[in-house]
């Protein structure tokens, strides 16, 4: 079986700068992996190459075995960290794009998790809070029956009890076959449903272990590990 | 794939754009109606104030038509493919090549409605029972001129089609080529679009009068008066205006196919 | 439920550790059905994996069975669960005896210490 994402020694260059420096890392199906590192440590460069919307200096980066395309789009279902829906759209709209486009998408999950959280169908995005529009993006992209999942600061602009909602939304879409990766900041309130992490550093891979394996060898929190190796 | 992405470019441009043919078809048929109350032909001053008032707005208005959906489709094409938007667009299981036909088709549909909607516009409003007949009578002079120099109305027609469909279209791929050129740079995509436009402009006019130079073209003008119309010269010309311009606007889709599939730079 | 579950030490065991003192407590009773791991694991805000990694810990110990279609269930082995207590129990005291040793009273003073306060507060 294939990791569901794999990179082997990736480098992205832009001019002289070295975003991401040799790579190497596997993400296999049924684990949900953090990806943490501060900013310019190349994880949005990584998320990006993942979707196709960079293309690697030399290295490779492959999802299920196969270079990232037309096809891996079929199967990764990516929610950027910003609104990337059109603005005039109602939420019905975006929902027959996404049914339209997408055939894991089942619209049928999205209008109940719109329902939970009270989110009118019928309101145009425009006319949205910025909390309501993350949900709404948060929703499509966890409607999809994908395999990877990348979920790029999923609860940052959020309200606490509604990031409550979005972890145990995340848990629930949670399937053995599937791989889930997020990207976050806020390692303590994330830490709890991750069971692998990645540290990136400078471009570089710094950590690579399971949640467990920090807590028992290291007698702390993931967060407290990250501030501690981050620290400035 | 093709279809759905032309519909739902169809669904995003038409709530902008059917309004502003809407308003322009409702001028039409005002003036018309106008017209046919005889408002423009009336001594009164009244009359003939709000006639001259009318048809400077209707000429404003076409041009309106015209800018307004070049524009337009140019936002369009910036906002869902190079800013936040972009994240949809490009992650959708859709290749690059099939989001640009998409959107250069759909836009190619709005250009040539723009341009047989004004045209129809000018016709309602021109053309009355007595215009007819003296627009007939101009028509037989002019085939009859034509065909003393081995030409025909309907190949004019042909060539002004063939040239409409390819203008278009290199228009189009022109601004899209620019754009795609434009957010390669960081901090000044929408200068740098701009100077992109420019730079290729003036390329492409050095390239087609080299070109056209070849074609003894300059010589056909010049010896028009002393030989009269060389019809072999004529088609010559046009064929060599017809092959720069498509060389043109194939090079416009590879630079814009060549920058969204390798070289996208999305912030 | 609320699961208070303390952010430095592996979360897999203090599952197991709050199954057990619910067991132990009562919460649980012996042959009781349990959810799946992921409901649990949703309940509890925790990744499925980890859930999982509890429960077949717990199972190892046989304080919990699966039966084959039917799912999982707290063990009915009775004798095993007043063990557990005992033992609970003994680690709760140890631990006890470590903090007093801290706080610069050996065994014996902090027994005489309990008895004190026993009777003081008339303690059950």
């Amino acid at each position: 079986m294939n990791p569901i994402l794999e990179c082997r020694d990736l480098h992205k260059r832009y001019g002289l700068k070295e975003a991401l420096c040799g790579i190497n890392l596997q993400i296999e199906a049924g684990h949900i992996t953090g990806l943490l590192g501060p900013n310019g440590s190349g994880k949005t460069t990584l998320i990006k190459m993942a979707n196709n919307l960079l293309t690697p200096s030399s290295g490779e980066i492959l999802i299920n075995g196969k270079k990232p395309g037309t096809e891996s789009k079929q199967i990764v279902s990516y929610l950027p960290e910003r609104t990337y829906l059109a603005s005039w759209m109602k939420v019905h709209d975006i929902i027959r794009y996404f049914t339209d486009f997408y055939k894991d998408f089942d619209p049928t999950c999205a209008y109940e998790m719109l329902r939970n959280l009270q989110i009118d169908p019928d309101d145009k995005l425009k006319t949205m809070s910025k909390g309501t529009r993350e949900k709404v993006q948060l929703i499509l992209v966890m409607s999809r029956h994908a395999m990877l999942y990348i979920l790029d600061e999923p609860i940052a602009g959020v309200d606490p009890a509604a990031r409550d909602y979005i972890l145990k939304t995340i848990l629930s879409n949670y399937n053995e076959n599937a791989a889930i990766l997020i990207s976050t900041h806020l390692i303590s309130d994330i830490e709890s449903i991750l069971d692998h992490v990645i540290f990136l550093q400078n471009g570089t891979v710094k950590l690579q272990a399971t949640v467990d394996e920090i807590r028992e060898n290291e007698g702390r929190s993931v967060d407290s590990l990250f501030r501690e190796v981050f620290r400035c | 794939m093709l279809r759905k992405i032309m519909k739902y470019e169809w669904t995003a441009t038409a709530r902008v754009l059917l309004p502003v043919y809407a308003i322009l078809m409702l001028i039409t048929l005002i003036g018309r109606i106008e017209s046919a109350a005889g408002v423009f032909h009336s001594k009164d001053k009244l009359a003939s104030i709000l006639s001259q008032i009318s048809f400077s707005v209707y000429v404003l208005l076409i041009m309106a038509a015209g800018f307004i959906t070049l524009i337009y489709l140019l936002i369009r094409f910036y906002k869902s493919m190079f800013t936040d938007e972009g994240y949809l667009t490009f992650t959708l299981p859709v290749k690059p090549a099939t989001l640009l036909n998409g959107k250069v088709l759909v836009a190619f549909c709005w250009m040539i409605l723009d341009m047989v909607l004004v045209c129809l516009s000018i016709f309602i409003l021109a053309v009355s029972p007595k215009t007819f007949a003296e627009l007939q009578k101009g028509m037989l002079e002019i085939s009859g001129e034509l065909a003393k120099v081995g030409l025909s109305i309907s190949e004019l027609v042909i060539w002004v089609v063939i040239f409409v469909i390819v203008g278009a279209f290199s228009c189009i791929l022109a601004i899209t080529a620019s754009l795609s050129l434009g957010q390669l740079s960081n901090k000044h995509k929408i200068a740098m679009s701009v100077v992109s436009y420019i730079g290729m402009s003036i390329l492409t006019q050095v390239v087609s009068t080299y070109i056209l130079s070849m074609s003894s073209f300059n010589s056909f003008l010049e010896n028009i008066e002393k030989t009269g119309f060389s019809l072999p010269a004529f088609h010559q010309f046009m064929y060599f205006s017809l092959f720069v311009s498509i060389l043109f606007t194939v090079m416009y889709y590879l630079i814009t196919y060549f920058i969204i599939s390798k070289k996208l730079n999305l912030e | 439920m609320t699961w208070n579950l303390s952010a430095d030490r592996p979360i897999y065991s203090q599952i197991i550790e709050r199954v057990q003192m619910d067991i132990v407590s009562g919460v649980y009773h012996p042959g009781d059905k349990l959810p799946s791991v992921r409901e649990l694991a949703t309940l509890a805000s925790v990744n499925p994996n980890t859930m999982q990694k509890a429960f077949s810990e717990l199972e190892r110990s046989g304080l919990v069975h699966t039966q084959r279609t039917s799912g999982r269930f707290i063990t009915e082995d009775t004798v095993m669960i007043s063990q557990l207590k005992e033992t609970l129990a003994e680690e709760q005291i140890i631990t006890f005896f470590q903090t007093m040793k801290k706080l610069g009273f050996d065994k014996k003073e902090a027994a005489e210490l309990i008895t004190k306060l026993s009777a003081e507060k008339g303690e059950k």
